[in-house]
């Protein structure tokens, strides 16, 4: 049950680190179900659809997650820069847009062989992700969340470049005075958000699915943000966070089989605690936007 | 085209509309206040859910309205005790609201025997009463803003909180206001959903329609008439879309379409976001 919730957890926490990176440069990005389709859709695209050994396959579908992504991401930081689009409109529309390329591709080009289901062809077993754990679905790509969130908590806060990032959502105006081109580190923090994003879309589909379909993330981008606002805005707190999530939608869908409530009852409970943690001052005070983020 | 046709076109316009004009009309509003409404999907989706409900249980469509007007604006109620009160960051409050009411509303659905809800009753000729109730909420919106002083000091909290507070306007209260007036007309765009448009409720059913919402009264650049006209304009296109789709001259997939108006407001956004028309203090608490 508890390698279940790390598993249920695991897309959760590369969707908190979208979030982060891009709260941190003063950018907010509610986009990260997009980016997560469509780094899903590439990995789908390239897994089904390309032939190769088992490793250089999964390497190749990952890759192209986390490009992905990234470029997705890449529309919405353009709509912000030059358009002068708010950010949350740009990211939130592009979610849609996202979910709509995703369905129009497995009822289509990308459909399984056979045409009987909207749904991809399943990743060939060589080129899905191991199994840490044998009898569980524990699988690598959890760890490769915990060390990308490790890796945003050191590159914050012990490198010049997280520092400048750190710097440009904090005081754009006095970074922009200390020489720090504050929107180029914006532009980076935005593709690294969305490249975050488009892994997990690439890790769920190797890791977990290994199909992609219609309803392939239900809201994991928006309860991204959540885990990340109940773990005080930082990448390890966000990891235990995600931990706590994936516990809840295990425990909500026994609830469900168990006692017929709906898994919905999730929902629920995650979102009341992004409130709880609005609700106690230090977190409220944390979690407030920074100036001039639009 | 017939003028028949061009008729029909025009009617399920405005009827599209509905749920968009009512969505953006209260949106406007609180904008003008300075309150950015992330939760309004949110409060779209309680407003369809209690629609439905009560507009089964009771048989009145009528009793629907009402239930989704409370339940939208007790939602926004939620979502302005953190931003307002709280001073809480309103696009996570606003997410947060969005997947509390997801999840409720889901839960309700699962706990209640399915069935439809009565449609509301055509008044003046193909129209029902929301769709007039839409089309004059833009005249008060107009007309509050920008003809009475309760609308002048509202706008001057949406552009300068501290200024406003100078002067002793009560923002909080400003602000609380115009987030449950925003939330009451939520709430009934998702009755008009479930009481007009369709007779049941489904899951996650406002699929966006709120954002939407949200993307419109920036190309409408923050004025009600603007702002409707923007809306009648994406309601007749999804109109013209329908009928196309109905007569089958369309060789695009269906799923194709559904991220139409999505793809459409991004577009909208893009050629005209006016951000320098924005509110001044729009989403500072």
């Amino acid at each position: 049950m508890i390698a279940e919730a790390l598993v249920k957890g695991s897309p959760l926490l590369f969707c908190a680190i979208s979030f982060l990176v891009a709260w941190k440069a003063g950018i907010v990005n509610v986009g990260a179900e997009g980016q997560f389709l469509a780094g899903a859709l590439a990995a789908a695209a390239v897994a089904t659809r390309r032939t190769g050994s088992g490793p250089a396959l999964a390497a190749a579908a990952i890759a192209a997650g986390i490009v992905a992504g990234a470029a997705w991401a890449g529309i919405a930081a353009w709509l912000v820069r030059r358009r002068g689009v708010l950010d949350v409109l740009a990211t939130i529309l592009l979610n849609f847009v996202a979910a709509g390329l995703v369905s129009v591709a497995v009822h289509g080009f990308l459909q399984e062989r056979t045409r009987t289901f909207p749904q991809t062809d399943a990743v060939p077993e060589a080129a899905r992700l191991p199994v840490l754990l044998p009898g569980t679905r524990l699988h690598a790509g959890i760890a490769i969340a915990v060390v990308l969130a490790a890796a945003l908590a050191f590159f914050l806060r012990r490198t010049k470049n997280g520092f400048r990032l750190l710097a440009a959502g904090a005081g754009p105006r006095a970074a922009e005075f200390a020489g720090i081109d504050v929107p180029a580190v914006r532009t980076f923090a935005f593709l690294a958000a969305g490249a975050a994003a488009g892994l997990g879309g690439a890790v769920e589909l190797l890791g977990v699915t290994g199909r992609l379909f219609d309803s392939f993330s239900p809201g994991y981008g928006y309860l991204g943000l959540a885990v990340a606002v109940v773990g005080q805005l930082s990448p390890l707190g966000a990891a235990a966070a995600a931990a706590v999530f994936g516990f809840v939608n295990v425990f909500c869908s026994l609830l469900q089989r168990r006692a017929g409530i709906s898994a919905a009852s999730a929902l629920v409970i995650e979102g009341g605690l992004v409130l709880a943690a609005l609700a106690i001052p230090g977190i409220r005070r944390r979690a407030r936007r920074t100036e001039a983020s639009a | 085209m017939s003028a028949a046709l061009v008729a029909a076109v025009l009617v399920s316009g405005i009827t599209a509309a509905t749920p968009l004009l009512l969505a953006a009309v209260g949106e406007t509003v609180r904008e003008k206040a300075g309150i950015l409404d992330i939760g309004i999907e949110g409060e779209m989706l309680a407003g369809a859910f209690a629609a439905w409900a009560a507009g089964q249980s009771s048989g009145s469509p009528l009793a629907g309205a009402g239930a989704a007007a409370a339940a939208g604006a007790a939602v926004a109620a939620l979502f302005g005790a953190f931003v307002v009160f709280r001073r809480a960051d309103p696009i996570v409050a606003g997410t947060a609201v969005n997947l509390v009411v997801l999840g409720a509303t889901g839960v309700l659905l699962r706990a209640r025997s399915a069935g439809t809800a009565p449609l509301l009753p055509r008044v003046a000729g193909p129209l029902t009463v929301l769709d007039l109730a839409a089309l004059a909420s833009v005249a008060a919106a107009f007309l509050f803003l920008f003809r009475t002083t309760w609308g002048l000091r509202l706008r001057a909290t949406g552009e300068s909180l501290a200024d406003a507070a100078a002067l002793k306007i009560p923002t909080r209260t400003y602000r609380f206001s115009a987030t449950i007036a925003g939330g009451a007309l939520a709430g009934l765009a998702g009755a008009a959903l479930t009481l007009e448009l369709s007779d049941t409720f489904l899951e996650g059913m406002t699929a966006g329609r709120g954002f939407v919402a949200l993307a419109l009264v920036a190309f409408g650049r923050w004025k009600p008439v603007p702002v409707a006209a923007a809306c009648l304009g994406f309601g007749l296109l999804q109109a013209m879309q329908y009928q196309l789709q109905a007569r089958g001259t369309l060789g695009i997939p269906p799923q194709a379409l559904l991220m139409l108006p999505y793809v459409l407001s991004l577009a909208a956004l893009a050629v005209r976001a006016g951000k320098s028309r924005a509110p001044a203090d729009l989403g500072k608490s």
